[in-house]
């Protein structure tokens, strides 16, 4: 174990389990009265998945050379919602009470390309879930909160999980399959975002 | 320990097409003004309170013009880019704030970095030389205090300049003023408890201090103020604050901030909203020994129910109410 996974490693056990603890039932009592909630969770990341993304090079170099203060995600917590009007919904009601630094629409880098979509903002963990005996460097500052809807949750919890465990490389044509796949969600997503709009038209008349 | 200070005097430059340059100064590190503004480095810590954050962009990416520009400074410590900071602040500088001597004091402390901007507002005064036998008074036009009103400050520390210096500390004696460009023109920035995060915090330790009290008198002084809050929308204010301009007493204040979740967090400061005030503490409750329970909205209740001290009794009152009657209902629990 290197020196990085070590510090990590405790401030996961110390601080960043008992925060997105915290942090879920904070997000979760916010949003006990919003309509078309279908869950609120938060986690903290694993030390497998932040030495990897620690590890992670772009362009042949270390993409951080600070990862304990850069990585962003370490407490990362996800509101799944039914449709996609009620992303944005969501998001002003976030903002609200937390303040951002970031806030982005995450989707695949072509218009001709499906993949992973969703709507990611970078929050600052509020002052009233830290612990005062625990320096402040001792704490992430920030935490990641994902908007998603239900067919965005469903295709993204199995795509990271098909993707993260094989040793082997997908087929081109396994690939297009995940991206078929994206496809059918997103398709998904646009009708009951259709067929919702008109029940609220319809219900006005 | 201080490694650079610059100083520019800031003309008021707020809808100019062109900012004039200014004229700054590198402040040697000794003589009396050196410590003078040491002073002002050392103590900025326990001075600038109020919480802010540096806002995204429009587009929500994670950068800021004036951020970008400390962290440059910091790096380079040198007086063009502190001279970039200075125009910014002309820039924004309306003729009402008026004229200001602005330092931007940089340092170090153990593996931190640390960077302090402060303003001084001008101001006039009486320059006064005696001699042995004679006094010579003097009109001054521009005299720079760091106690009147107008002074601000922003203070900024951290290790790491890709991951910290997203957050700072200011002081500014004008928060409830319009003349808060200094947060929101000058460091693009805002409070870091948002309007709806502050009002519910407070609003919650409202609610829970008037159901653990039992002096009828201390919740009274609460009902009251949580009444007048109503006033405060768009207000700029704190918990500690709130208590101080409703002049609490000693129990009803201290069951108030003995509900902050962390007791620093009475400081912060955030916009007072009333809608969220009204969601979170709708309705006031007096239940009397007789079984009766009367409930209407805070800001309604006294219009509801006309209360009389009847004579002769042991604190007992005589409530009236008039209306008609729109519902009844059978109910589980009496409150």
């Amino acid at each position: 174990m290197n020196e990085l996974e070590t510090v990590y490693k405790k401030r996961y056990e110390n601080y960043l389990q008992p925060l997105a603890e915290k942090l879920e039932k904070l997000l979760q009592e916010y949003f006990s009265e919003e309509q078309r909630i279908d869950r609120v969770i938060s986690r903290a990341k694993s030390v497998e998945s932040f030495i990897k993304k620690a590890n992670r090079k772009v362009d042949g170099k270390q993409n951080y050379n600070d990862p304990l203060n850069q990585i962003q995600d370490q407490v990362g917590s996800r509101i799944v919602t039914y449709y996609l009007d009620d992303v944005q919904r969501i998001e002003q009601f976030v903002l609200k009470y937390f303040r951002h630094v970031e806030s982005q629409d995450v989707v695949p880098e072509s218009d001709s390309e499906f993949g992973y979509f969703g709507k990611h903002l970078v929050l600052f963990v509020p002052n009233e879930l830290l612990d005062v005996a625990v320096s402040t460097e001792t704490y992430p500052r920030f935490f990641e909160l994902q908007i998603k809807t239900l067919f965005q949750h469903a295709w993204g919890e199995a795509n990271h999980d098909l993707g993260y465990k094989p040793p082997w490389r997908w087929s081109s044509e396994d690939k297009r399959s995940i991206a078929f796949a994206s496809a059918q969600a997103w398709g998904a997503d646009m009708i009951f975002n259709d067929l919702y709009k008109k029940s609220l038209v319809m219900e006005r008349n | 320990m201080i490694t650079n200070i610059f100083s520019f005097l800031v003309h008021p430059g707020k809808g100019l097409e062109e900012q004039p340059n200014i004229g700054g100064a590198d402040i040697p590190l000794n003589g009396r003004l050196f410590i003078m503004l040491e002073e002002i480095f050392d103590r900025s810590e326990y001075e600038c309170k109020t919480e802010i954050s540096f806002d995204p962009t429009d587009a929500g990416q994670q950068q800021n013009d004036c951020r970008d520009e400390i962290i440059t400074l910091l790096q380079q410590q040198n007086i063009v880019v502190a001279r970039r900071i200075a125009i910014r602040l002309q820039s924004v500088t309306t003729r009402r704030s008026g004229l200001g001597l602005f330092f931007l004091i940089i340092g170090q402390e153990n593996n931190r970095q640390k960077a302090l901007l402060s303003r001084f507002p001008a101001d006039i005064g009486v320059w006064a030389e005696e001699n042995l036998q004679t006094l010579r008074v003097e009109f001054l036009e521009r005299v720079f205090m760091k106690n009147a009103m107008s002074y601000k400050a922003a203070l900024y520390y951290g290790e790491s300049f890709s991951s910290d210096f997203w957050d700072g500390y200011v002081v500014d004696r004008q928060l409830n003023t319009n003349a808060n460009y200094w947060i929101k023109e000058f460091l693009l920035s805002d409070f870091k408890t948002t309007p709806a995060a502050g009002t519910k915090r407070l609003a919650e330790a409202l609610k829970q201090a008037m159901n653990s009290i039992r002096n009828p008198s201390a919740k009274e002084e609460i009902y009251a103020a949580a009444r007048l809050a109503y006033n405060l929308d768009g207000q700029s204010t704190s918990v500690d604050a709130f208590c101080n301009q409703y002049n609490f007493s000693q129990e009803a204040r201290d069951a108030i901030l003995s509900n902050i979740p962390i007791d620093s967090m009475r400081f912060d400061q955030f916009v007072f909203c009333v809608e969220e005030f009204q969601k979170r503490l709708p309705y006031r409750s007096i239940e009397l020994d007789n079984g009766a329970v009367m409930t209407a909205q805070v800001r309604d209740f006294e219009t509801c129910f006309i209360k009389e001290e009847l004579p002769d009794t042991e604190g007992e009152y005589l409530f009236k109410t008039q209306g008609k009657i729109i519902n009844e209902l059978f109910r589980k629990r009496k409150l």
